[in-house]
């Protein structure tokens, strides 16, 4: 298997005088060559601090840990800040929420695009206007060498977005993480951006790792998908297989959440799953989802297995596993 | 206001095509002469630092040249002053122009030294407090602290007394004491931007501290610290001046214009242009710098631009 981003039970803590929030309680998965893993999961579920641990970009407070973190066969836990830092941007790059405040407002678009190409290679000054042209063209930005000349407040939201991604893709990175790209544009522009990243990925065959609480977006883009809830992972599968078989109670309710055009009546309440989200401070021990789940039973107190449900469809769950070795018995 | 209205509004019925027209410098030059008071601080700044620079050949007379006979002559506006001495003379006979003139040299160039020195420490000072915050920033805060509860006029006054006054020292010890407004807007304005997304993602693209600190930072403090630049050489010349009055900076016979004012004090009531014109010189250069101030902070906002 030709995993290009393996992690291992990667953990992160942070301090607080509160007590310690577990943010991310041993997430496992891969991210192979030219896929886009979708990470889903609502505010708080520790996406974010997943995509920064990536990174190497955690609070100074946070603490990483990991059994592996392997990224392109090179351990990311071994390395150097310096070491980290001419990776970052070079072979993984990031896209981050806020199109609006994520480019200097003191530089001219072509500056901060050349600027990051500059950084990791030895191209002259106009070798990188070429490529920044290009990879605006490329992005969708209409008159991309005159938009070098233009400073961030000059262009819309939409067109900063294209930048950013365009910016992503200077240096050629094998992985970028998009941390909920398109939440801050309004729908249409978000349609375009969706397309606009799937095409990029294809052409440059570049691994995504997209996160979003949107599960509109997800079955747009995603080839995978992974279920975050209160820091760990509840179900990966492909996403086919998510929405024609989600297996985790989460994950079936935040499904059913969805209103459906013709399914769900005009006028009717939305469906929700009961409860709040567990604090994280101190950490969880069991399932973290059985005080809002319909199937809890006494053994959810017990940290859940991991089920293979199908190939690629993992989820941990105590429900799913019984039921999966009750029909396993009756056919033997 | 109506000039910038026009010009966005050309732009946009214009259509895309027509953005890029103008050069980014053109661009900044227009903003630069926008507004008015900006116009008249860079003008009479302009004149005062031409009149500084090119004293040697500007000047009538020597400065220093004393001619006992002809002291005390009043300007050329007065019924008995003459066009040799355009300003008159001063209690020693040194005509009044040259050494005004000259005395431009002394103040302006204390006032840029200083206020550079103090922009340095300062914004060094500030800038690493906010970046990096916690222990630096506790012990930075702390020296602030320190220099801000000390009363400039005071200390000066007294280690010049200690040192002895000179331009040099004058320059060093205004130039170690008026940092504070440096570091206090830098401090606040990188902690403003540190957590800013596009240092986020300065940092996803690879940067290291210093270049996000000098690169992505210091740029977007540009205005501001010119404001402060501004204000700062306007309170340094006052100081100058200030201290040269009370005889503990510049030392005669080097014209200064704080000096002259003093020299004048004892013919206050009866040649009352010898304080005057020192005087009124002193006002115009401190108004016309703050004029500049202001005007700069307007146009190189980086979100006003436009």
């Amino acid at each position: 298997m030709d995993a290009l981003l393996d992690v291992r039970n990667l953990r992160v803590e942070l301090p607080g005088s509160q007590g310690t929030v577990h943010a991310v309680r041993g997430l496992d998965f891969q991210v192979k060559r030219g896929e886009m893993l979708c990470l889903v999961g609502e505010s708080g579920c520790g996406k974010s601090m997943t995509s920064l641990a990536l990174m190497g970009l955690l609070p100074r407070a946070a603490v990483r840990s990991a059994d592996r973190l392997e990224f392109d066969g090179v351990d990311l836990r071994g390395l150097s800040p310096r070491q980290m830092q001419d990776l970052r941007g070079n072979r993984m790059a990031m896209i981050f929420q806020e199109p609006m405040t994520s480019l200097n407002p003191a530089y001219t678009v072509g500056n901060q695009l050349c600027e990051a190409l500059r950084r990791h290679r030895p191209a002259t000054r106009a070798q990188a206007r070429d490529r920044a042209v290009y990879l605006l063209e490329r992005a969708g930005v209409p008159h991309a060498p005159e938009r070098l000349r233009q400073y961030p407040h000059q262009l819309s939201g939409g067109l900063r977005q294209r930048v950013m991604i365009a910016m992503a893709l200077m240096c050629e990175p094998s992985l970028i993480i998009a941390d909920e790209p398109t939440t801050a544009l309004d729908v249409t522009i978000q349609a375009q951006i969706l397309r606009l990243i799937r095409e990029l990925q294809t052409e440059f065959g570049t691994a995504v790792v997209f996160i979003t609480h949107d599960l509109g977006v997800v079955a747009r883009i995603a080839d995978r998908v992974a279920v975050m809830y209160a820091g760990e992972i509840v179900e990966t599968a492909p996403v086919g297989q998510l929405y024609a078989q989600p297996s985790h109670p989460y994950t079936q309710g935040l499904l059913s959440c969805i209103p459906v055009r013709g399914r769900t009546p005009p006028g009717s309440r939305l469906a929700a799953i009961p409860g709040v989200v567990p604090s994280l401070v101190d950490g969880i021990d069991g399932c973290a989802f059985r005080n809002r789940c319909a199937q809890a039973r006494a053994a959810c107190a017990q940290t859940p297995p991991q089920v293979a449900c199908g190939t690629g469809h993992i989820v941990r769950c105590v429900a799913v596993s019984r039921a999966l070795r009750e029909t396993r018995e009756s056919t033997v | 206001m109506t000039v910038q209205i026009s010009a966005a509004s050309a732009s946009t019925s214009a259509g895309l095509a027509a953005l890029p027209n103008e050069s980014a410098w053109r661009r900044r030059w227009r903003r630069f002469a926008g507004g008015r008071g900006l116009r008249l601080g860079a003008l009479l700044l302009a004149v005062i630092a031409l009149a500084a620079l090119l004293a040697p050949w500007l000047a009538p007379h020597d400065p220093y040249a004393q001619d006992v006979a002809h002291r005390l002559i009043p300007p050329v506006w007065s019924s008995k002053g003459s066009w040799l001495h355009v300003l008159g003379t001063d209690k020693l006979g040194r005509d009044y122009l040259s050494r005004l003139l000259y005395g431009a040299r002394v103040s302006l160039g204390i006032g840029l030294a200083a206020g550079a020195i103090a922009g340095v420490i300062g914004t060094t000072m500030g800038v690493l407090a906010g970046y990096f915050g916690g222990r630096v920033d506790a012990v930075i805060s702390y020296v602030i602290t320190t220099r801000l509860a000390m009363p400039v006029i005071l200390v000066a006054l007294a280690m010049s007394a200690l040192i002895g006054g000179s331009v040099r020292v004058v320059i060093l010890l205004l130039g170690l004491l008026l940092w504070d407004r440096f570091a206090v807007v830098s401090r606040s304005a990188t902690q403003q931007f540190r957590h800013a997304d596009f240092v986020s993602a300065a940092r996803a693209l690879g940067g290291s501290d210093a270049y996000i600190l000098l690169r992505e930072i210091l740029p977007n403090l540009s205005s501001a610290l010119t404001v402060v630049m501004t204000l700062e050489v306007a309170h340094a010349i006052l100081l100058e001046a200030t201290l040269s009055f009370l005889g503990l900076g510049v030392q005669p016979p080097t014209p200064s214009w704080g000096l002259m004012v003093a020299e004048g004090k004892a013919y206050m009531f009866f040649q009352p242009w010898i304080i005057m014109i020192p005087g009124i010189a002193l006002a115009v250069l401190v108004l016309a710098i703050n004029l500049l101030g202001d005007g700069l902070r307007d146009a190189a906002a980086p979100e006003g631009r436009g």
